[in-house]
C-alpha cells in the first residue's frame, strides 16, 4: 500500500505541475490578446504568484515521492538495489530535467516575471521611464521564451517517467 | 520489443491525459479563475468565455485519450487474461478496472453538462431586452451556472483523483477495491 500511495503522489504531483504549463502555453497565452496590456499585466501577476508556488510544491512532492520510492525498493529488497546501466541512465535524465524546471520556475518565478512588471513611477523623467518599458519588454519576451523551454523540457520529462514506468512493470 | 515501444507511447500518452485534466483543471480553478475578480467583470467574462472555451477542447481531448491510451497499456502489459468473463466482477483487479470505467463515465457525463448545460448560459451575450427585471434574472442564471460549473469542477478533480490511484493500485498491484 506505500507504494501504491507513493506512486499516487509522484503521478498526481507531476500532473499538477505539467497540466500548469500546459495551460499557461494553450490556455492563457492564447487568450492574452483578448485583454488590454494593463488588464493582462495585472491577471499575470496575480497568476505569477500563486502558480510559482503550485510549481515549485508540486516538484517538491514529485522530488520527495520520487526519493520515496527509491527508499521503499531499498528497504523490500534484500539483497540491495540492482538497478541495470539503463535504469541508471534514465534516473540520471530526470534527475538533470528535474534540476532544469526548478532552476526555470525559480528564475521565472524569482527574477524575469518581477521585472515584468515594475511599475512606472510618474515622478521619473522620459528617459528613465523608456528605459524601464524596454526593460520590461526584454522581460516580456524572455518569459516567452523560458515558458516554451520550460513546457518542452517538461514533456521530455513526461517521456522519461513514461520509459521509467514501463521499465519498473 | 514492438510491445515495450508500445507500452512507453501509452504510457506517455495516458501521462499527458491525465496532467492536461487533473493539473488543467486545478490551474484553472485555483490560478486563472481567482485572478480574473482582479479586472473589470466585462473583460473577466471575455477572459473566462475563451480560456473555457480552449480548455474544454483539452479537457475533451484527454476525456478521448483516457481510454485509449489506458487500453493500449493494459494490452501492451498483457493483463487482458485477469479480467476474462466473470472475473470482472469477481477479483480486485476486475472490479478496481470496473470502477475506473464507471468513474470515466461519471467525468463524461460532467463534461457533457458543463459543455452543452452551463457553457451556453454563461456564454450568452448581455442584452438589456426585457427591461432591469430580464437583466438581473440573466445575471442571477450566469452566476448560478458560474457556481455549479466550479462546483462540478472540484468534484471532478477529487474523482479524477481516486482514478489516478485506482489505475496505480492496478499497475502496481492487483488493485484495491
Amino acid at each position: 500500500m506505500t507504494k501504491i500511495l507513493l506512486e499516487t503522489v509522484f503521478g498526481v504531483s507531476w500532473a499538477i505541475y505539467l497540466g500548469g504549463a500546459l495551460i499557461m502555453s494553450l490556455v492563457w497565452k492564447p487568450v492574452q490578446k483578448y485583454l488590454p496590456p494593463g488588464q493582462t499585466a495585472i491577471v499575470c501577476e496575480t497568476m505569477g504568484r500563486k502558480y510559482k508556488w503550485i510549481g515549485l510544491g508540486s516538484l517538491s512532492l514529485f522530488a520527495l515521492s520520487w526519493l520515496g520510492l527509491g527508499f521503499q525498493s531499498l528497504l523490500v529488497s534484500k539483497s540491495g538495489l540492482d538497478y541495470s546501466n539503463f535504469t541508471v541512465l534514465l534516473g540520471a535524465v530526470a534527475v538533470i530535467l528535474w534540476m532544469a524546471l526548478v532552476y526555470l520556475v525559480l528564475s521565472m518565478g524569482l527574477k524575469i516575471h518581477p521585472s515584468s512588471h515594475v511599475r512606472i513611477s510618474a515622478v521619473l523623467d522620459s528617459e528613465k521611464r523608456d528605459e524601464i518599458k524596454l526593460a520590461r519588454k526584454a522581460a516580456i519576451k524572455k518569459m516567452d521564451l523560458m515558458l516554451k523551454v520550460e513546457l518542452m523540457v517538461a514533456l521530455l520529462l513526461s517521456f522519461v517517467i513514461a520509459l521509467g514506468q514501463v521499465v519498473k512493470i | 520489443m514492438q510491445s515495450t515501444w508500445l507500452s512507453v507511447l501509452a504510457s506517455y500518452l495516458h501521462v499527458i491525459a491525465v496532467a492536461t485534466y487533473l493539473g488543467g483543471s486545478i490551474a484553472m480553478e485555483f490560478v486563472l479563475g481567482p485572478a480574473q475578480k482582479f479586472i473589470p467583470p466585462a473583460q473577466a467574462q471575455v477572459i473566462g468565455q475563451k480560456s473555457a472555451d480552449k480548455f474544454l477542447m483539452l479537457v475533451w481531448g484527454s476525456l478521448i485519450l483516457f481510454p485509449i491510451s489506458g487500453m493500449l497499456l493494459f494490452f501492451a502489459i498483457g493483463d487482458q487474461h485477469t479480467v476474462s468473463g466473470l472475473q470482472f466482477f469477481t477479483t480486485t483487479y476486475g472490479r478496481t478496472l470496473f470502477a475506473m470505467m464507471f468513474l470515466w463515465v461519471v467525468l463524461v457525463v460532467n463534461g457533457f453538462i458543463i459543455t452543452f448545460v452551463y457553457r451556453p448560459v454563461l456564454n450568452a451575450k448581455a442584452s438589456s431586452k426585457g427591461g432591469s427585471k430580464q437583466v438581473n434574472s440573466n445575471l442571477e442564471k450566469m452566476q448560478k451556472a458560474a457556481k455549479n460549473v466550479s462546483l462540478i469542477t472540484r468534484i471532478d478533480l477529487g474523482v479524477a483523483l481516486f482514478i489516478v490511484l485506482l489505475g496505480v493500485s492496478m499497475v502496481y498491484g492487483n488493485g484495491i477495491l
